[in-house]
């Protein structure tokens, strides 16, 4: 099989404490899997992990993407190589409108890739398309980056950054964390627009109900760091009836 | 030391001469042996170089004591026959006298065991007065002492002529349900001078709770010089709150010193109501990690009062948090002044340090300044301070005599609610009672006046 | 390694020696001899063929100086100044006497300030735009070695030259209005630069007239051992408006160097006075050496009923910067705003502020504070807002934040708020923080590196101060932001 994201005995700590206690995936092009797992399972250290965050140190075992060592990246490397993570909780930068930093980020990853920047009048034209998809409004475009934004406000803005930014890879963290039913479907909608048979996701959540908008392919179940079952979509239903008790919920 | 270096050369005033010469007459009947004679001659030495806080001392900018102290100070009296004062009559002259609680009474600096009763706390904790410690030379005591020598020329001046005070030791984990209550009591008519060391120590998980009231004959003129020195163990909690209602003619220096242990918790609330020059000093040293302190108060002056609150927190280790809340009403030709800054010292990272002054001016001639500041040398911190000084909300003063509220009971209504904000840490229904009770009773004068 | 430590490190390695101004430029001067008495003060004051009542307004100045001493409550430090091992007076040497056209200029200076990005030569700045709109006067060292488009300015009425040619052509404005809002007396560098000032720049707009064009002064310190004393005054007379613009630079020199500068402006009924700073003077390696010490007084009087004075600054050069540009708001309704960038960075100290002095009925105040510290730099932000009795309906806002970047650094904020008026309201608040670890992984993981991220988050920060600054230097002062901070950025 064609591999995307190939990740092979991950070991992780932060803080000195072992998080991740070897996990594997392989994630072919054009696939969504998703995560599902207890609080404290690993989860979200995973995606801290891929995205390369500082403090989340690797102890052993790889991450190849695109046949490239992930590992040895900087952060603003995966992202310019196509890793996109959508925040569970997207940081607010005061003073720096959203148009400037959406701007800002695609051209440096254009700079780094060694593509030409965009022009002003192409970067509009592209944001104005993307954004009227997602129904963000220009106003909001205007505002500080995430600042005095809603919930809702925000999950949709970290889904419009990726339908721009493109990215090979998409990271979905808890993303239908403090959305009611009506944004979850919007922001469901969106992922479900970037789906194509290239593009992979790996959909983070704790509940089934995020699932039943996002499709996944594969369902994986990650208990004390390691992923304890893998199956098709409906191992999430049954999930969703049987609670994570056999998988150590307490343990968190 | 910057005293030193810039008033060395100043012609001294009346009243820098009048403390060494007072203290040469009282020393031989102060309490306290040789170690403790020394460390008195010490600090006054100390305060004959730096005379007192003039122009130039930044510590002291708003409250020139060259200018402001012109007289000088005789001796308390000894207290002595002819005393016709009861347990009651001293209880009333303290706020708090209806709650429960232990008394410790001071009357013109001197301990009057008749007039006090700490029988509700009994032996859970250790009382005696800084005199008996004194004589005794009690280490501890001792040891305090030196550890608070200072550069500030009035914690000199206590240190040098300090005669009596309360000493008080919380074994750690006793928690002392029933307040203690330091009653202040200045009651001679003629102009004197009162100086009070109190040291209280709090042990590891221990707590305590203490009333500390200041109160003198109406229109008495004397000069009054506290020094309270708390040590809160690790996971210790101290609650303090004092009103000072002294003299209108009286000089008030009131000074707090607070070191916290790890997760020590100090709670502060002072009520400034009395007082011609008051000086109102709170300097915690948050010296364990994550030690919270919230020191507050409100300052209500009139006529010709003089009242300065300088706070200093400093965050010398991780973690802390700290709360300054201050609320000041200015009438007449008074002055306010509040200073506080939060420190953080380079190792106490994850600091939290807040501060808020609000002055509410109700008269043309009222002045209030303030200088909240803050000392950051550590990164990972969030401090804040806002200050605000303005007139009562025209357009609230409106709505409510729209509302049928006459014009005087409108504005105390304001008034209440503005001192409110200050109040928010005091839990204790009871006496958050007593102290809005104070201000209302501030707020009829006001009114019966003007009215 | 932590994100923060990484970043705290690059820019604290790195910020001080992408100083891109640092060239000396190889000119014969012509200065007075080393040191301060009564004969350099005649020295300067013949150089300059005043008038004798400016040569005893210098030395009346300079015996006061001696009774001073140098102000220590500023949170700065530094080894004390010989004030005899200077020089107070260095000019390229001119090739002969009178007025200078452009053709008299050293080609070399003219060069110096092209690489410093300030085009002098008209046909040049024209040739680039149909409409100029700036006029500079270029004052290196001592004096002013040009100012461009007088003609144009001339013809709308606009005085524009340097100090020391008004005192040849408009004695009486000079006289008029010198040291009536810095007085002589009143600090001990105030009091300096009042004994030694050799040039600056002298701007005076007439009752009514809206200047066509954006003023702007460009200093430049070029030689070793010389302190820089102008002295700059402005005056908008009734009704009159203008913007005002000044940049600084100087060599990478070991030594540090002194610049005492005054600067004045008087403001009269309903007129405007808009006063930007771009001041980046050479900050010292990143050990602390050299360096300038920028010890300045700018002072405004919005004397008139309804004038209006802005000072906006970005302030990221010199070693230590000690200047408080303050408004004295004597007039009824008149306003001042301060608007303050100020970023340290290696061994850099920075005591800054402002004064608003509310003495008028109705006068309003806004200052807008941000203070950014890096490497082992310390930043003080102090301002006093005070209303006096009679200053009723007075209104003051403050807001000063500080952002810290490392551990090394501190950032200071020491506010006094003095009312003595009732309807007076004023309101402050400041707070401390620093870019936190979440917001730079957040930029990374969009695609930015480090740097581009603390730039972009340091912006934001600024952004309510950068829109005060016209457009040309908004642009300046923003990529200025970038490279005082940034590691290797591309």
């Amino acid at each position: 099989m064609k591999s995307l994201m190939k990740i092979e005995n991950l070991h992780a700590e932060v803080g000195g404490k072992e998080i991740l206690k070897g996990i594997n995936l392989n994630i072919a092009p054009g696939q969504v899997h998703a995560i599902m797992g207890p609080n404290g399972s690993g989860k979200s250290t995973l995606s801290n992990v891929l995205a390369g965050r500082d403090d989340y140190v690797v102890t052993k075992g790889s991450v190849s993407f695109m046949g490239e060592n992930l590992l040895e990246m900087a952060p603003e490397e995966r992202a310019a190589a196509g890793i996109f993570l959508a925040f569970q909780y997207p940081l607010e930068i005061p003073g720096v409108a959203t148009m400037t930093f959406l701007k800002t980020a695609i051209n440096a990853q254009r700079k780094t890739r060694g593509e030409d920047e965009l022009s002003t009048p192409a970067f509009m034209r592209f944001v104005r398309e993307k954004s009227a998809l997602l129904g963000v409004k220009d106003e909001m475009l205007k505002r500080p980056l995430n600042v005095g934004f809603s919930g809702g406000e925000k999950k949709r803005n970290e889904i419009l950054q990726m339908a721009l930014l493109e990215p090979a890879f998409c990271i979905l963290d808890e993303t239908d964390s403090g959305l009611d039913i009506d944004a979850l479907k919007v922001v469901s909608e969106g992922v479900n627009a970037l789906r194509d048979k290239e593009r992979s996701m790996l959909v983070i959540t704790h509940y089934q109900r995020l699932l039943d908008y996002i499709v996944p392919d594969f369902v994986h179940v990650l208990s004390n760091g390691r992923v304890v079952r893998s199956g098709g979509k409906d191992l999430a239903l049954e999930l969703e009836k049987s609670g994570y008790a056999e998988y150590g919920a307490d343990a968190a | 030391m910057t005293h030193l270096t810039t008033q060395g050369n100043i012609k001294k005033t009346a009243a820098e001469k009048a403390f060494p010469a007072l203290y040469d007459k009282i020393a031989p009947g102060l309490p306290g042996g040789k170690a403790v004679r020394r460390l008195r001659n010490k600090a006054m030495e100390d305060f004959k170089a730096s005379g007192l806080p003039g122009r130039g001392v930044e510590a002291w900018k708003y409250t020139n004591l060259r200018q402001l102290l012109t007289d000088s100070y005789p001796p308390a009296v000894p207290a002595g026959g002819g005393v016709l004062m009861n347990t009651d009559e001293a209880a009333s002259h303290g706020a708090f006298s209806t709650l429960e609680r232990a008394t410790m009474v001071f009357v013109d600096g001197h301990y009057r065991p008749e007039l006090s009763d700490i029988s509700a706390i009994g032996d859970k904790a250790r009382i005696m007065t800084l005199a008996q410690a004194l004589e005794t030379e009690d280490t501890r005591a001792l040891d305090t002492l030196v550890s608070a020598a200072d550069a500030d020329p009035l914690i000199n001046l206590t240190l040098a002529m300090m005669r009596d005070g309360a000493m008080v030791s919380i074994p750690d984990g006793v928690r002392i349900k029933t307040p203690l209550h330091f009653v202040h009591i200045n009651r001679t008519g003629a102009s004197c001078a009162n100086t009070t060391r109190h040291i209280v120590h709090v042990g590891k998980g221990a707590a305590l709770k203490i009333f500390q009231t200041h109160a003198g004959s109406e229109n008495a003129t004397y000069f009054t010089n506290t020094l309270f020195i708390a040590q809160i163990g690790n996971e210790g909690q101290l609650t303090r709150v004092k009103v000072q209602g002294d003299s209108l003619s009286a000089f008030h220096f009131g000074h707090l010193r607070a070191e916290l242990g790890e997760k020590a918790k100090l709670r502060d609330f002072t009520l400034n109501l009395g007082g011609h020059v008051v000086r109102s000093e709170v300097d915690v040293a948050l010296a364990g990690n994550a030690a919270d302190a919230h020191v507050s108060g409100a300052y209500l002056l009139s006529g010709k009062q003089h009242c300065d609150t300088s706070i200093m927190m400093d965050h010398q280790r991780p973690g802390g948090t700290s709360q300054q809340q201050f609320r000041g009403v200015v009438d007449d030709g008074a002055q306010g002044i509040f200073q506080g800054k939060v420190r953080v010292a380079p190792d106490a990272q994850k600091s939290d340090g807040r501060q808020m002054v609000r002055a509410l001016l109700l008269s043309e001639r009222a002045s209030h300044f303030a200088k909240p500041e803050l000392e950051i040398f550590a990164d990972d911190v969030q401090c804040a301070h806002g200050a605000t000084a303005g007139e009562l909300d025209d357009e609230a003063l409106f709505f409510l005599r729209a509302r049928g509220i006459p014009e005087p009971r409108a504005k105390a209504l304001l008034i209440t609610g503005f001192i409110g904000e200050a109040l928010d840490d005091i839990t204790d229904l009871d006496i958050r009672d007593r102290l809005e009770e104070l201000t209302q009773n501030w707020l009829d004068r006001r009114s019966g006046e003007t009215s | 390694m932590t994100a923060k430590t990484k970043t705290a490190e690059q820019v604290a390695g790195i910020g001080v020696e992408q100083y891109k101004y640092g060239f000396v430029t190889d000119i014969e001067t012509e200065k007075a001899p080393r040191g301060l008495n009564e004969d350099t003060i005649r020295f300067i004051s013949a150089k300059k063929n005043e008038p004798e009542w400016m040569l005893e307004w210098r030395l009346d100045a300079y015996r006061r100086w001696l009774t001073l001493e140098e102000p220590t409550w500023a949170k700065v430090h530094y080894p004390r100044i010989d004030f005899q091992d200077l020089y107070y007076y260095s000019a390229p040497k001119k090739k002969g006497d009178g007025p200078q056209s452009l053709d008299d200029v050293d080609p070399e200076l003219l060069d110096t300030y092209k690489k410093l990005g300030i085009p002098l030569r008209e046909q040049e700045i024209l040739a680039g735009v149909e409409n100029p709109t700036m006029a500079v006067d270029a004052v290196f060292d001592s004096v002013s070695v040009v100012t461009t488009f007088k003609e144009n300015l001339s013809r709308a009425g606009v005085i524009f030259c340097p100090i020391s040619e008004a005192l040849q052509s408009h004695p009486e404005l000079v006289r008029k209005y010198l040291g009536t809002v810095v007085p002589v007396t009143d600090n001990f560098y105030a009091t300096l630069n009042a004994a030694v000032f050799s040039d600056g720049s002298f701007v005076y707009i007439p009752e009514g007239v809206h200047c066509p064009m954006e003023l702007s002064t460009y200093f430049r310190i070029n030689e070793q051992n010389t302190g820089q004393f102008e002295r700059t005054l402005i005056i908008a007379d009734k009704g009159a408006y203008v913007s005002y613009l000044e940049g600084c630079t100087a060599p990478q020199r070991d030594e540090n160097q002194l610049h005492a500068a005054v600067v004045e402006l008087i403001v009269h009924d309903d007129a405007e006075i808009k006063y930007s700073t771009v001041q980046n003077w050479y900050p010292g390696d990143k050990d602390g050496k050299g360096g300038i010490y920028n010890f300045v007084t700018k002072r405004a009087d919005c004397r008139g009923r309804n004038s209006k004075v802005s000072w906006t600054q970005v302030e990221t050069g010199s070693a230590i910067t000690w200047k408080y540009p303050s408004c004295v708001l004597r007039g009824d309704n008149s306003q001042g705003e301060f608007y303050s960038i100020a970023i340290s960075n290696g061994h850099q100290q920075v005591d800054s502020g402002t004064k608003m002095i509310h003495l008028g009925k109705n006068t309003k105040s806004r200052i807008i504070s941000k203070g950014i510290s890096a490497g082992v730099s310390s930043s003080t932000y102090r301002g006093l807002v005070s209303a006096h009795r009679k200053a009723s309906g007075a209104r003051n806002y403050t807001q000063c934040d500080s952002l810290l970047i490392g551990d090394k650094c501190s950032a200071h904020t020491v506010p006094y708020m003095e009312t003595r008026n009732m309807s007076a309201t004023f309101e402050h608040e400041a707070t401390t923080s620093k870019i936190s670890d979440d917001q730079l992984f957040y930029c990374r993981q969009r695609g930015l590196n480090e740097e581009e991220a603390v730039a972009l988050i340091v912006n934001g920060f600024c952004k309510d101060v950068l829109q005060h600054l016209p457009m040309e230097f908004a642009v300046e002062a923003q990529k200025l932001v970038g490279i005082s901070l940034e590691g290797s950025v591309g």
